[in-house]
Protein backbone atom coordinates (compact mmCIF):
# COMPACT_ATOMS: atom_id res chain seq x y z
CA UNK A 1 0.00 0.00 0.00
CA UNK A 2 1.45 3.40 -0.90
CA UNK A 3 1.31 6.52 1.27
CA UNK A 4 -1.69 8.09 -0.38
CA UNK A 5 -3.72 4.90 -0.01
CA UNK A 6 -2.82 4.87 3.67
CA UNK A 7 -3.93 8.48 4.03
CA UNK A 8 -7.23 7.63 2.36
CA UNK A 9 -7.86 4.89 4.87
CA UNK A 10 -7.13 7.21 7.78
CA UNK A 11 -9.66 9.65 6.36
CA UNK A 12 -12.25 6.90 6.40
CA UNK A 13 -11.75 6.54 10.15
CA UNK A 14 -9.66 3.36 9.97
CA UNK A 15 -7.54 2.96 13.11
CA UNK A 16 -6.06 -0.39 12.09
CA UNK A 17 -3.88 1.39 9.57
CA UNK A 18 -2.69 3.74 12.32
CA UNK A 19 -1.61 0.75 14.38
CA UNK A 20 0.26 -0.60 11.37
CA UNK A 21 2.01 2.73 10.86
CA UNK A 22 2.81 2.81 14.58
CA UNK A 23 4.51 -0.57 14.40
CA UNK A 24 6.28 0.14 11.10
CA UNK A 25 8.08 3.29 12.27
CA UNK A 26 8.39 2.55 16.00
CA UNK A 27 12.00 1.38 15.91
CA UNK A 28 13.20 4.15 13.56
CA UNK A 29 11.46 6.71 15.76
CA UNK A 30 13.17 5.38 18.88
CA UNK A 31 16.51 5.81 17.15
CA UNK A 32 15.54 9.25 15.86
CA UNK A 33 14.21 10.35 19.28
CA UNK A 34 17.46 9.43 21.04
CA UNK A 35 18.98 12.59 19.62
CA UNK A 36 16.61 14.72 21.64
CA UNK A 37 15.55 12.71 24.65
CA UNK A 38 17.13 10.09 26.83
CA UNK A 39 14.25 7.94 27.97
CA UNK A 40 12.64 5.35 25.70
CA UNK A 41 9.46 5.73 27.62
CA UNK A 42 9.26 9.47 26.97
CA UNK A 43 10.02 8.94 23.31
CA UNK A 44 7.30 6.33 22.93
CA UNK A 45 4.82 8.51 24.78
CA UNK A 46 5.55 11.32 22.34
CA UNK A 47 5.39 8.89 19.44
CA UNK A 48 1.84 7.97 20.42
CA UNK A 49 0.85 11.63 20.62
CA UNK A 50 2.52 12.24 17.26
CA UNK A 51 0.37 9.51 15.68
CA UNK A 52 -2.71 11.18 17.16
CA UNK A 53 -1.69 14.61 15.89
CA UNK A 54 -0.82 13.07 12.55
CA UNK A 55 -4.33 11.65 12.20
CA UNK A 56 -5.81 15.07 12.90
CA UNK A 57 -3.69 16.75 10.27
CA UNK A 58 -4.78 14.12 7.78
CA UNK A 59 -8.44 14.65 8.68
CA UNK A 60 -8.03 18.40 8.29
CA UNK A 61 -6.74 17.88 4.77
CA UNK A 62 -3.26 19.17 5.64
CA UNK A 63 -1.62 16.23 3.95
CA UNK A 64 -3.57 16.50 0.71
CA UNK A 65 -0.65 18.01 -1.16
CA UNK A 66 2.09 16.37 0.83
CA UNK A 67 5.48 16.97 -0.71
CA UNK A 68 7.35 14.54 1.48
CA UNK A 69 6.82 10.95 2.61
CA UNK A 70 4.34 10.04 5.30
CA UNK A 71 7.23 9.00 7.51
CA UNK A 72 9.02 12.33 7.16
CA UNK A 73 5.83 14.17 7.97
CA UNK A 74 5.15 12.00 11.02
CA UNK A 75 8.69 12.43 12.31
CA UNK A 76 8.40 16.19 11.84
CA UNK A 77 5.41 16.21 14.16
CA UNK A 78 7.26 13.94 16.57
CA UNK A 79 10.32 16.15 16.67
CA UNK A 80 8.26 19.21 17.45
CA UNK A 81 6.46 17.36 20.22
CA UNK A 82 9.67 16.09 21.84
CA UNK A 83 10.94 19.69 21.98
CA UNK A 84 7.67 20.79 23.45
CA UNK A 85 7.80 18.09 26.09
CA UNK A 86 11.41 18.90 26.94
CA UNK A 87 10.55 22.56 27.26
CA UNK A 88 7.73 21.77 29.65
CA UNK A 89 9.97 19.57 31.74
CA UNK A 90 12.65 22.27 31.66
CA UNK A 91 15.31 20.06 30.28
CA UNK A 92 17.98 22.57 29.44
CA UNK A 93 20.24 19.94 27.93
CA UNK A 94 18.02 19.57 24.94
CA UNK A 95 18.42 23.18 23.88
CA UNK A 96 21.75 22.38 22.32
CA UNK A 97 20.09 19.80 20.18
CA UNK A 98 17.45 22.17 18.91
CA UNK A 99 19.94 23.30 16.36
CA UNK A 100 20.03 19.99 14.60
CA UNK A 101 18.71 20.84 11.18
CA UNK A 102 16.97 18.19 9.19
CA UNK A 103 13.97 17.66 6.93
CA UNK A 104 11.58 17.75 9.82
CA UNK A 105 11.38 21.42 10.63
CA UNK A 106 8.47 22.76 8.66
CA UNK A 107 5.59 20.77 10.06
CA UNK A 108 2.59 22.34 11.71
CA UNK A 109 1.25 20.64 14.85
CA UNK A 110 -2.18 20.93 16.51
CA UNK A 111 -2.11 22.01 20.11
CA UNK A 112 -2.72 19.54 22.91
CA UNK A 113 -4.30 21.23 25.86
CA UNK A 114 -6.09 19.45 28.68
CA UNK A 115 -7.99 22.39 30.06
CA UNK A 116 -11.71 22.03 29.73
CA UNK A 117 -14.35 24.70 30.32
CA UNK A 118 -17.68 24.34 32.08
CA UNK A 119 -19.78 23.92 28.97
CA UNK A 120 -17.37 21.32 27.63
CA UNK A 121 -17.72 19.37 30.85
CA UNK A 122 -21.50 19.46 30.48
CA UNK A 123 -21.29 18.37 26.86
CA UNK A 124 -18.98 15.53 27.83
CA UNK A 125 -21.58 14.22 30.25
CA UNK A 126 -24.50 14.70 27.89
CA UNK A 127 -22.70 12.92 25.05
CA UNK A 128 -22.71 9.73 27.12
CA UNK A 129 -26.49 9.61 26.92
CA UNK A 130 -26.66 10.20 23.18
CA UNK A 131 -27.53 7.39 20.77
CA UNK A 132 -24.98 5.63 18.61
CA UNK A 133 -26.22 7.13 15.34
CA UNK A 134 -26.04 10.67 16.69
CA UNK A 135 -22.54 10.18 17.97
CA UNK A 136 -21.46 8.80 14.62
CA UNK A 137 -22.82 11.74 12.66
CA UNK A 138 -21.42 14.33 15.06
CA UNK A 139 -18.00 12.67 15.02
CA UNK A 140 -17.93 12.49 11.24
CA UNK A 141 -18.82 16.14 11.00
CA UNK A 142 -16.80 17.69 13.82
CA UNK A 143 -13.82 15.36 14.00
CA UNK A 144 -13.38 13.68 10.64
CA UNK A 145 -14.25 17.03 9.08
CA UNK A 146 -16.50 15.52 6.45
CA UNK A 147 -18.99 17.83 4.76
CA UNK A 148 -22.73 17.06 4.92
CA UNK A 149 -22.47 15.91 1.31
CA UNK A 150 -19.63 13.53 2.15
CA UNK A 151 -21.47 12.16 5.18
CA UNK A 152 -24.46 11.49 2.93
CA UNK A 153 -22.27 9.37 0.66
CA UNK A 154 -20.45 7.72 3.53
CA UNK A 155 -23.65 6.64 5.30
CA UNK A 156 -25.34 5.87 1.96
CA UNK A 157 -28.28 8.23 2.37
CA UNK A 158 -30.18 9.33 -0.73
CA UNK A 159 -30.52 12.90 0.27
CA UNK A 160 -28.28 15.33 2.06
CA UNK A 161 -31.22 16.94 3.82
CA UNK A 162 -31.67 13.76 5.81
CA UNK A 163 -28.16 14.18 7.19
CA UNK A 164 -28.71 17.87 7.80
CA UNK A 165 -31.87 17.38 9.79
CA UNK A 166 -30.49 14.42 11.67
CA UNK A 167 -27.48 16.43 12.70
CA UNK A 168 -29.58 19.33 13.96
CA UNK A 169 -31.84 16.90 15.82
CA UNK A 170 -28.77 15.47 17.55
CA UNK A 171 -27.58 18.94 18.50
CA UNK A 172 -31.00 19.73 19.94
CA UNK A 173 -31.01 16.51 21.95
CA UNK A 174 -27.59 17.33 23.30
CA UNK A 175 -28.67 20.81 24.34
CA UNK A 176 -31.84 19.57 25.99
CA UNK A 177 -29.85 17.03 28.03
CA UNK A 178 -27.69 19.83 29.29
CA UNK A 179 -30.51 22.21 30.11
CA UNK A 180 -32.99 19.60 31.25
CA UNK B 1 -28.98 31.91 3.87
CA UNK B 2 -30.27 30.80 7.30
CA UNK B 3 -28.05 31.12 10.32
CA UNK B 4 -27.68 27.44 11.07
CA UNK B 5 -26.43 26.73 7.57
CA UNK B 6 -23.88 29.50 7.96
CA UNK B 7 -22.41 27.83 11.03
CA UNK B 8 -22.53 24.49 9.30
CA UNK B 9 -20.61 25.87 6.33
CA UNK B 10 -18.10 27.44 8.69
CA UNK B 11 -17.27 24.00 10.09
CA UNK B 12 -17.25 22.51 6.60
CA UNK B 13 -14.88 25.26 5.55
CA UNK B 14 -17.08 25.98 2.56
CA UNK B 15 -18.12 29.60 3.25
CA UNK B 16 -17.91 31.89 0.22
CA UNK B 17 -16.23 35.27 0.83
CA UNK B 18 -19.63 36.92 0.97
CA UNK B 19 -20.99 34.36 3.43
CA UNK B 20 -17.85 34.79 5.49
CA UNK B 21 -18.64 38.50 5.80
CA UNK B 22 -22.17 37.72 6.89
CA UNK B 23 -20.82 35.20 9.40
CA UNK B 24 -18.38 37.70 10.90
CA UNK B 25 -20.98 40.40 11.26
CA UNK B 26 -23.49 38.05 12.93
CA UNK B 27 -20.87 36.93 15.44
CA UNK B 28 -20.49 40.55 16.51
CA UNK B 29 -24.13 41.54 16.53
CA UNK B 30 -26.29 38.50 17.19
CA UNK B 31 -25.73 37.02 20.65
CA UNK B 32 -27.93 33.98 19.96
CA UNK B 33 -25.84 33.20 16.89
CA UNK B 34 -22.65 33.60 18.84
CA UNK B 35 -23.92 31.28 21.55
CA UNK B 36 -24.81 28.64 19.00
CA UNK B 37 -21.43 28.88 17.37
CA UNK B 38 -19.63 28.62 20.70
CA UNK B 39 -21.65 25.59 21.66
CA UNK B 40 -20.62 23.81 18.49
CA UNK B 41 -17.00 24.81 18.94
CA UNK B 42 -17.06 23.36 22.44
CA UNK B 43 -18.69 20.21 21.13
CA UNK B 44 -15.93 19.89 18.57
CA UNK B 45 -13.32 20.25 21.31
CA UNK B 46 -14.95 17.56 23.43
CA UNK B 47 -15.25 15.09 20.56
CA UNK B 48 -11.63 15.79 19.67
CA UNK B 49 -10.56 15.14 23.24
CA UNK B 50 -12.52 11.88 23.35
CA UNK B 51 -11.10 10.66 20.07
CA UNK B 52 -7.59 11.51 21.22
CA UNK B 53 -7.98 9.60 24.46
CA UNK B 54 -9.50 6.67 22.63
CA UNK B 55 -6.57 6.38 20.23
CA UNK B 56 -4.03 7.00 22.99
CA UNK B 57 -5.40 4.06 24.98
CA UNK B 58 -5.43 1.93 21.87
CA UNK B 59 -1.78 2.73 21.17
CA UNK B 60 -0.82 2.20 24.81
CA UNK B 61 -2.46 -1.23 24.65
CA UNK B 62 -0.50 -1.95 21.50
CA UNK B 63 2.74 -0.74 23.05
CA UNK B 64 2.05 -2.83 26.14
CA UNK B 65 1.75 -5.90 23.94
CA UNK B 66 4.89 -5.12 21.97
CA UNK B 67 7.02 -4.53 25.07
CA UNK B 68 5.70 -7.58 26.85
CA UNK B 69 6.27 -9.86 23.91
CA UNK B 70 9.88 -8.78 23.76
CA UNK B 71 10.34 -9.36 27.47
CA UNK B 72 8.65 -12.73 27.49
CA UNK B 73 10.63 -13.93 24.53
CA UNK B 74 13.98 -13.12 26.03
CA UNK B 75 13.22 -14.24 29.57
CA UNK B 76 11.58 -17.62 29.25
CA UNK B 77 11.99 -19.14 25.80
CA UNK B 78 12.08 -22.69 27.14
CA UNK B 79 9.29 -22.19 29.60
CA UNK B 80 7.02 -21.25 26.75
CA UNK B 81 7.74 -24.45 24.91
CA UNK B 82 7.21 -26.45 28.08
CA UNK B 83 3.96 -24.64 28.71
CA UNK B 84 2.63 -25.39 25.26
CA UNK B 85 3.47 -29.06 25.62
CA UNK B 86 1.60 -29.19 28.91
CA UNK B 87 -1.26 -27.33 27.27
CA UNK B 88 -1.47 -29.76 24.36
CA UNK B 89 -1.59 -32.71 26.73
CA UNK B 90 -4.09 -31.18 29.06
CA UNK B 91 -6.31 -30.10 26.17
CA UNK B 92 -6.22 -33.66 24.89
CA UNK B 93 -7.09 -34.98 28.30
CA UNK B 94 -9.79 -32.37 28.64
CA UNK B 95 -11.52 -33.43 25.45
CA UNK B 96 -11.21 -37.12 26.30
CA UNK B 97 -12.51 -36.81 29.81
CA UNK B 98 -14.93 -33.98 29.65
CA UNK B 99 -17.98 -34.20 27.49
CA UNK B 100 -20.31 -32.40 29.86
CA UNK B 101 -21.51 -28.93 29.02
CA UNK B 102 -19.27 -26.46 30.76
CA UNK B 103 -20.52 -24.75 33.88
CA UNK B 104 -20.51 -21.00 34.31
CA UNK B 105 -17.84 -21.25 36.94
CA UNK B 106 -15.53 -23.15 34.58
CA UNK B 107 -16.14 -20.67 31.82
CA UNK B 108 -15.38 -17.82 34.17
CA UNK B 109 -12.11 -19.42 35.19
CA UNK B 110 -11.24 -20.08 31.60
CA UNK B 111 -11.88 -16.60 30.28
CA UNK B 112 -11.22 -14.26 33.16
CA UNK B 113 -7.93 -12.50 33.48
CA UNK B 114 -7.62 -9.19 35.32
CA UNK B 115 -7.51 -6.21 33.01
CA UNK B 116 -3.93 -5.19 32.47
CA UNK B 117 -2.59 -1.95 33.83
CA UNK B 118 -2.58 0.30 30.80
CA UNK B 119 -2.93 3.51 32.72
CA UNK B 120 -0.04 3.80 35.10
CA UNK B 121 3.12 2.15 33.88
CA UNK B 122 5.13 0.99 36.84
CA UNK B 123 8.67 2.20 36.56
CA UNK B 124 11.29 1.19 39.02
CA UNK B 125 12.82 4.08 40.92
CA UNK B 126 9.99 6.41 40.02
CA UNK B 127 9.38 8.80 42.82
CA UNK B 128 5.59 8.98 42.58
CA UNK B 129 4.20 7.65 45.79
CA UNK B 130 0.57 8.51 45.21
CA UNK B 131 -2.18 6.21 46.36
CA UNK B 132 -3.03 5.50 42.75
CA UNK B 133 0.54 4.43 42.11
CA UNK B 134 0.54 2.14 45.14
CA UNK B 135 -2.78 0.69 44.06
CA UNK B 136 -1.38 -0.30 40.68
CA UNK B 137 1.70 -1.68 42.35
CA UNK B 138 -0.40 -4.05 44.48
CA UNK B 139 -2.59 -4.81 41.48
CA UNK B 140 0.37 -5.92 39.42
CA UNK B 141 1.59 -8.05 42.31
CA UNK B 142 -1.87 -9.62 42.38
CA UNK B 143 -2.48 -8.48 45.94
CA UNK B 144 -6.09 -7.72 45.20
CA UNK B 145 -7.27 -7.09 48.75
CA UNK B 146 -4.71 -4.34 49.28
CA UNK B 147 -5.24 -3.03 45.76
CA UNK B 148 -9.00 -2.86 46.29
CA UNK B 149 -8.69 -0.63 49.35
CA UNK B 150 -6.15 1.58 47.59
CA UNK B 151 -8.22 1.93 44.42
CA UNK B 152 -11.20 2.89 46.55
CA UNK B 153 -9.41 5.68 48.32
CA UNK B 154 -7.64 6.79 45.14
CA UNK B 155 -11.02 7.05 43.45
CA UNK B 156 -12.45 9.05 46.35
CA UNK B 157 -9.55 11.46 46.08
CA UNK B 158 -9.28 11.90 42.34
CA UNK B 159 -12.64 10.79 40.89
CA UNK B 160 -10.83 9.30 37.92
CA UNK B 161 -13.41 6.97 36.35
CA UNK B 162 -10.98 4.32 35.13
CA UNK B 163 -10.06 3.53 38.74
CA UNK B 164 -13.54 2.01 39.08
CA UNK B 165 -12.68 -0.43 36.34
CA UNK B 166 -9.65 -1.66 38.24
CA UNK B 167 -11.62 -1.75 41.48
CA UNK B 168 -14.12 -4.04 39.74
CA UNK B 169 -11.30 -6.27 38.60
CA UNK B 170 -10.02 -6.60 42.16
CA UNK B 171 -13.53 -7.52 43.27
CA UNK B 172 -13.83 -10.13 40.54
CA UNK B 173 -10.52 -11.65 41.53
CA UNK B 174 -11.78 -11.72 45.10
CA UNK B 175 -15.01 -13.43 43.99
CA UNK B 176 -17.32 -10.57 44.85
CA UNK B 177 -19.26 -10.28 41.60
CA UNK B 178 -22.21 -8.25 42.96
CA UNK B 179 -19.94 -5.45 44.06
CA UNK B 180 -17.97 -5.70 40.85
CA UNK B 181 -21.19 -5.17 38.91
CA UNK B 182 -22.07 -2.06 40.84
CA UNK B 183 -18.57 -0.62 40.33
CA UNK B 184 -18.77 -1.33 36.59
CA UNK B 185 -22.21 0.22 36.27
CA UNK B 186 -20.96 3.27 38.09
CA UNK B 187 -18.01 3.44 35.70
CA UNK B 188 -20.35 3.42 32.71
CA UNK B 189 -22.16 6.49 34.00
CA UNK B 190 -18.87 8.42 34.18
CA UNK B 191 -17.15 7.87 30.86
CA UNK B 192 -17.11 5.46 27.97
CA UNK B 193 -13.55 5.18 26.86
CA UNK B 194 -13.43 1.61 28.14
CA UNK B 195 -17.10 0.89 27.49
CA UNK B 196 -16.30 -2.35 25.69
CA UNK B 197 -14.02 -3.54 28.47
CA UNK B 198 -16.57 -2.64 31.14
CA UNK B 199 -19.22 -4.66 29.31
CA UNK B 200 -16.83 -7.58 28.98
CA UNK B 201 -16.23 -7.63 32.72
CA UNK B 202 -19.94 -7.18 33.42
CA UNK B 203 -20.52 -10.32 31.35
CA UNK B 204 -17.88 -12.17 33.35
CA UNK B 205 -19.37 -10.93 36.63
CA UNK B 206 -22.72 -12.43 35.70
CA UNK B 207 -20.98 -15.60 34.69
CA UNK B 208 -19.49 -15.75 38.15
CA UNK B 209 -23.02 -15.31 39.51
CA UNK B 210 -24.16 -18.14 37.26
CA UNK B 211 -26.59 -15.82 35.46
CA UNK B 212 -26.05 -16.94 31.89
CA UNK B 213 -28.74 -14.82 30.30
CA UNK B 214 -27.38 -11.56 31.66
CA UNK B 215 -23.84 -12.65 30.83
CA UNK B 216 -24.84 -13.24 27.22
CA UNK B 217 -26.48 -9.84 27.03
CA UNK B 218 -23.27 -8.06 28.02
CA UNK B 219 -21.07 -10.15 25.76
CA UNK B 220 -23.33 -9.21 22.88
CA UNK B 221 -22.95 -5.56 23.88
CA UNK B 222 -19.18 -5.87 23.58
CA UNK B 223 -19.56 -7.37 20.14
CA UNK B 224 -21.67 -4.36 19.12
CA UNK B 225 -19.19 -1.88 20.53
CA UNK B 226 -15.83 -3.05 19.25
CA UNK B 227 -13.61 -5.93 18.28
CA UNK B 228 -12.40 -6.29 21.86
CA UNK B 229 -12.09 -10.01 22.80
CA UNK B 230 -13.89 -10.81 19.59
CA UNK B 231 -12.73 -14.42 19.40
CA UNK B 232 -13.39 -15.15 23.06
CA UNK B 233 -16.89 -13.76 22.81
CA UNK B 234 -17.81 -15.90 19.83
CA UNK B 235 -16.60 -18.96 21.74
CA UNK B 236 -18.39 -17.98 24.91
CA UNK B 237 -21.68 -17.28 23.17
CA UNK B 238 -21.49 -20.71 21.56
CA UNK B 239 -20.85 -22.40 24.87
CA UNK B 240 -23.53 -20.58 26.84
Amino acid sequence: MNDSEKLQRIKKGDTKILREIYIAYREPFLVFGKKFSSSDEDILDVYQDAIIAFREQVLKGKTDDLNCSLKTYLFGIGKYMIFDKNRKQNKEVSIVNHDIKDDYDTVEVPSFSDTINLQQRQIQKALLQLGKKCKEILTLFYYNNLTIEEIKDYLKYDNKNVVKSQKSRCLKQLKSKING
Amino acid sequence: MDKLSLIEKYFEDTLSPKEREEFDSLINTDSEFKKDFEFQTNLQQVIQQNKREELKKELQDLEFNITNKVKKKSAFPLLKVAASIVLIFSLGAYFLLNNNPTSSEDLFQEYYSPYENVVQPIVRGESSETIEFKAFLSYEKQEYKEALALFESAYNNTQKPHLLLYKANCLLSLQQPEQAISALNKYLTKEEIFKDKANWYLGLSYLQLNNKEQAKKYFKNVRELSKYKNKEIEELLNKL
